[in-house]
């Protein structure tokens, strides 16, 4: 009894004699099974097949009669006479055109700007402009509505990968459902201007504007409405012959659209072909290249951008290879079909996509593990965290928790100080260092890099006097006990929404800020311990100045954290700075 | 011969049948006044489709009929309006939604989905609330559709809107006037309903200018709205049921299409001998031209002249949507458009939401755009807004604003998407729930004449999700775990944080042992205060060895019996 407040009871002390004593081992065990375990989950024996929850789907009922392959060929070919034409630009309003030509009266050109993110300056803005029609469902009021959205990505250099062939297949649709009766949901065919102007069409579409949007990224109100959006479907054509085809779906922050919806798509993909493919047994690799795109948080596709707004969302990918003509392309009718068949089955529903799974992970198409499955193995990693933190509180006695909270809130507020001055680079910091290297500023993105590692130099330097300030070390043990439990519960919380993110972190971390720092150094070793990480801190960011490679990966989540609300660049500020450092004070005891 | 003669009884039997018969229809006619013309119009819209607009007018023009006797007033309806003072009724049942950009200028509009709207007459508020309750429930019963839903908390009662005929019957001084309307967005437009509508009609469907409709084809139109319309006037009752129609033209039309069977998808048109009028009207780019209704069985598809784009003559278009994202808030926007261009238009806007989606009046915003131009909002002189109750009352907001030449007025305001209890659901919760149309009465000024003519404009209905819980397995399971738990906490949290202690309890017992040693004058000073220091918990297990000794004991009682 009394197990939190009377650490002198003898049951208390057998347990913390045990967990003194095994803790470790037992942490250890908990780690290595969890790991295990995960793996185990790519073996089809315990994982679990797919199946379609809502029934109002009805793909089993859909007959395709798409019989406009020829249409979709004569279309691509006009798109790229025009591609030529305008040199590889074609203008917005002749797509337009074509949707007039089809018979698609309602359409609206929508513009949107997107300025550089930290010079905010004029000539640095990009523009471009979304094309769509909306197609009214007879018989329905334009309550409910399905988006169909072929990119155009005019940057592409090679005119094959600007999705011509997939804006050619989009026409030939648009006409073939233009003359069908049975459409209960009005159906809105979108041409959006790359990635980014699928983002800009859902915000101006649902009115959604917020101070930030209106300096960086600015759009136009959509005034042509359609209804509550039950779904959308992206379809991209890497060239004009494709020799596969894939579904993709992994939305922003791990974000992923209800398993029906990625079901219902592989179905059909499978069905077309007409030869099955034998999936592997068991497929470790699927599941880690999965988990690898999940962990990223960039989204794999313009779907990202509608899951965002609660619109579920899915890209039908034609892939293409190098000798795909030789070697019997899909063709333009199969994809057609394809299309026709998705969108009949979003027709039939009823209620929005509830019914089945939002939490999952994917091996082969027809497998998936559900959260229940993948959430054990999860909490098995990452409990030597909470388990160590329950060791120390435990054990020992007379923590000063107070002052260690204080602390910690503390190293808190300094973070989110530190992230505040990021996001104000562009009046704090940009002047002070163009004034230091004028070349600096020629290259605007290297400068975020180069703030960024000011902003970790300058954090880490603080962090260090910090360490050689001499705290009790009650209070350091109190910042470890606390800074483990912030973690494990940090950690637990995003496995809810992103469960591959937080494998990752827990197999790294898990092992680091309990094994590593268990044993209890001397003054001096202390010492130079902390002079080993600190140079190598430093070492590696003055490496990263000099890589290439990291300075895009940096610019890339900054830019990411910025436009769509990617949280893994805020996440890798805030939280991992501030909880790794935090227990690397309390642990290097 | 015999034959002959036969034939001459069959022939004298048949004029005299004809000439009582004829007789009989003198006198009918002698003691009623009602009249009954039925009327089609006709015409293209510019997207190509074609408008069918069927009107059926019944009038009685005697004041004070009797209510148990008529001759073409169906008496199933004025029997409900006699019972509960109705003085004016719409009642409108409508699928689809009129695309005023594509299709132009609407005839009379009508919100998707079932309205009602009427005029009483009742000595006091709670009497037109049973009136009303009654209406609702008893056309409910008539039409087929769920008006019977419609009761105080579905209902509002306009302040400004919703004006009655200028020449309805006045009410003597006890009762006045009340003015009830009911929307029900999501009410479906099925057979069931056009069948009873139909037989509300003096010759049917299978004579007169009904016998052109088909069930097949009006379900398989565009938009198709079912209207009953009744006034009690100061001479008699007015009654004008009407159907309008969109539908398909055929892409080709061969010059041999026939109009009534290729578009219509009917036989003929059969007439109807009770109608005093049959009135066919067609447009013809120019205005109406008047057919002869049997030639409504040659027209062809070709004699409907198409019209051009340009001849929309909008006037008013109003849009309605649901901004923002999630379930927590939202924007309600209406946007007003004035397509006249030198004139202003005087637009009464009434909004009516119901009491989950709350809205924010203090955010209210309206802005004046013109040729990408934001103006001053002009002040409108009506501004009025009801406060809805959680399950009692609905929102009620009826403002006017007047909209300058060619631009477009935009009101905004936040709301809040409140939390349903679990049963109010329907049973398709995730489907969403809709918004009743907003409503726009709108007046031409600035043209001269004093002589107001209301156009009557409606919103698209809006579908929008609340937040829903999930009810299926998972959420069971959820609810269950919850449960344990919570019930799991207490216990645990007890355990955790409280410590037990020992208290030395004197009780009766203790004191009476005392008194009793006392009296035996038993030195047990020393074993009674050993018993007071023992816990009180420390009794139970003794007690439970206790039995188990008994229990023991008689076992070995028994054996030893055995």
């Amino acid at each position: 009894m009394g197990i939190l407040t009377n650490p002198n009871t003898d049951d208390t002390n057998r347990l913390v004699k045990l967990l003194q004593g095994k803790g470790g081992a037992f942490g250890l065990i908990c780690y290595l099974a969890g790991i295990a375990w995960l793996i185990f989950l790519a073996n089809a024996d315990y994982n679990l097949g797919t199946y379609f929850s809502e029934n109002a789907l009805l793909p089993g009922l859909v007959v395709e009669n798409f019989d406009g392959a020829y249409y979709a060929e004569e279309f691509t070919k006009e798109l790229f006479t025009l591609d030529a034409k305008y040199d590889g630009k074609i203008p917005p309003q002749e797509f337009e055109a074509f949707f007039h030509r089809l018979g698609l009266v309602e359409t609206e050109l929508q513009n949107y700007t997107i300025s550089d993110l930290i010079s905010k300056k004029k000539q640095d803005e990009g523009t471009g402009t979304n094309v769509f029609a909306v197609l009214r469902a007879k018989r329905a009021a334009g309550t409910e509505s399905i988006v169909f959205n072929a990119p155009y990505f005019p940057k592409n250099r090679q005119s094959t990968r600007r999705n011509l062939a997939g804006i050619g297949i989009m026409f030939a649709l648009a006409d073939y459902f233009r003359h069908q009766v049975y459409w209960a949901k009005d159906i809105v065919f979108l041409i959006s201007e790359a990635h980014l102007g699928s983002l800009a069409w859902v915000k101006g579409h649902q009115e959604i504007t917020d101070d930030w949007s209106s300096s960086v990224f600015r759009f136009d109100n959509v005034h042509t409405k359609a209804g509550n959006i039950q779904a959308a479907v992206n379809f991209i054509m890497e060239g004009t012959d494709v020799c596969s085809l894939q579904s993709k779906f992994h939305g922003i922050n791990g974000q992923l659209p209800n398993l029906d919806l990625v079901n219902l798509l592989n179905k059909f993909i499978v069905l077309d072909h007409e030869k099955r493919p034998d999936w592997p047994e068991v497929d470790v690799k699927k599941l880690f290249s999965f988990m690898q795109m999940q962990s990223t948080g960039t989204p794999s596709g313009s779907h990202g951008f509608f899951l965002k707004y609660g619109i579920e969302s899915v890209t039908l990918l034609g892939k293409t290879s190098k000798n795909c003509r030789a070697r019997n392309p899909v063709s333009y009718s199969d994809i057609g079909r394809i299309l026709e068949a998705t969108f009949r089955s979003l027709n039939n529903l009823l209620e929005r996509l509830h019914q089945s799974f939002f939490f999952y992970l994917k091996t082969t198409p027809n497998r998936f593990i559900s959260i229940g499955l993948y959430f054990p193995p999860i909490a098995l990693i990452l409990f030597p965290i909470a388990l160590k933190a329950a060791t120390i509180w435990l054990s020992k006695q007379g923590l000063n928790t107070t002052r260690g909270l204080f602390t910690l809130m503390g190293l808190h507020a300094y973070a989110i100080f530190l992230r505040w001055v990021l996001n104000n680079l562009n009046w704090i910091l940009l002047p002070f260092l163009s004034a230091i290297s004028p070349g600096v500023e020629i290259e605007i993105k290297s400068n975020v890099f180069a703030c960024i590692c000011g902003g970790l130099l300058m954090s880490i330097l603080t962090f260090s006097l910090f360490l050689h300030w001499n705290v009790e070390k009650e209070i350091r043990e109190a910042i470890y006990c606390f800074c483990l439990l912030e973690l494990a519960t940090g950690l637990y919380c995003l496995a809810l929404f992103n469960p591959s993110l937080v494998v990752f972190i827990g197999v790294i971390v898990s092992p680091l800020v309990t094994f590593l720092f268990f044993v209890d150094m001397p003054e001096k070793q202390r010492y130079w311990a902390k002079a080993l990480l600190l140079s190598i801190f430093v070492g590696v960011a003055y490496d990263w100045l000099g890589l290439d490679g990291l300075i895009y990966f940096v610019n890339k989540y900054y830019y990411e954290s910025e436009v769509y609300g990617n949280f893994l660049f805020e996440l890798g500020w805030i939280g991992g700075g501030v909880l790794i450092l935090g227990v690397m004070i309390g642990g290097l005891i | 011969m015999m034959l002959q003669r036969k034939m001459g009884k069959v022939v004298v039997c048949i004029f005299v049948l004809q000439l009582f018969h004829s007789c009989l229809m003198t006198v009918h006619a002698r003691d009623s006044n009602e009249v009954f013309k039925e009327s089609l119009w006709v015409r293209s819209l510019p997207s190509g489709h074609v408008y069918a607009n069927m009107e059926f007018v019944i009038t009685d023009l005697i004041s004070s009929h009797n209510p148990d006797h008529s001759r073409l007033f169906p008496r199933a309806l004025l029997e409900i309006l006699n019972a509960h003072n109705v003085h004016e009724l719409h009642y409108s049942l409508t699928q689809g939604y009129w695309r005023l950009q594509s299709w132009g200028e609407v005839d009379s509009s009508a919100p998707t989905g079932a309205q009602i709207s009427a005029w009483f007459a009742s000595s006091n508020e709670t009497e037109a609330d049973h009136n009303w309750k009654g209406l609702t429930s008893r056309l409910s019963g008539l039409t087929c559709a769920s008006l019977n839903f419609l009761d105080k908390a579905t209902s509002v009662e306009p302040m400004h809107a919703y004006r009655p005929h200028a020449n309805i019957r006045r009410v003597k001084a006890p009762e006045k006037l009340f003015v009830r309307v009911g929307h029900l967005p999501r009410e479906n437009y099925c057979t069931e309903n056009l069948t009873p509508w139909t037989k509300l009609l003096p010759c049917g469907i299978m004579r007169g200018i009904s016998s052109l409709l088909r069930s097949k084809q009006v379900f398989n139109t565009h938009y198709h709205s079912a209207a009953i319309e009744f006034y009690r006037l100061e001479k008699g009752v007015k009654l004008k049921l009407s159907l309008a129609l969109v539908l398909d033209r055929p892409r080709n039309p061969r010059p041999q299409d026939n109009f009534a069977r290729t578009v219509l998808g009917s036989l003929a048109l059969f007439p109807c001998h009770l109608a005093k009028e049959t009135n066919i009207r067609i447009w013809n780019v120019t205005g109406w031209s008047l057919i002869n209704p049997e030639d409504i069985n040659g027209l062809k598809v070709m004699d409907i002249p198409t019209v051009d784009g340009a001849s929309k003559n909008l006037i008013f278009t109003p849009m309605k949507y649901m901004g923002g994202y999630g379930q927590e808030y939202g924007e309600v926007i209406v946007e007003m458009t004035n397509h006249v261009k030198d004139k202003f238009l005087n637009v009464l806007y009434v909004e009516v939401l119901p009491w989950y989606i709350r809205p924010y009046l203090h955010t209210l915003r309206m802005e004046v755009t013109h040729d990408g131009h934001k103006l001053p909002v002009p002040a409108g002189d009506i501004f009025h807004y009801t406060p809805g109750q959680d399950r009692k009352l609905m929102h009620k907001l009826e403002l006017d604003v007047s909209i300058p030449p060619k631009s477009t007025v935009t009101a905004k305001f936040m709301v809040e998407k409140g939390h349903l209890k679990w049963d109010e659901y329907p049973p398709d919760a995730n489907h969403g729930f809709y918004l009743p149309a907003a409503r726009f009465e709108v007046n031409v000024t600035g043209d001269g004449s004093s002589k107001s003519n209301t156009h009557i404009y409606y919103s698209r209905i809006l579908l929008i999700n609340l937040s829903t819980p999930d009810f299926s397995m998972p959420y069971n399971v959820i609810c269950l775990t919850c449960t344990v738990v919570a019930l799991a906490f207490g216990p645990i949290h007890n355990i955790t944080t409280k410590r037990l202690q020992l208290n030395v309890v004197v009780s009766r017992k203790d004191a009476l042992k005392r008194f009793w040693a006392k009296l035996s004058r038993k030195k047990v000073e020393d074993a009674v205060q050993d018993e007071n220091v023992q816990e009180e918990t420390s009794s139970l297990p003794t007690a439970t060895e206790e039995v188990n000794n008994s229990e023991s004991e008689n076992i070995k009682e028994r054996l030893r019996g055995k």
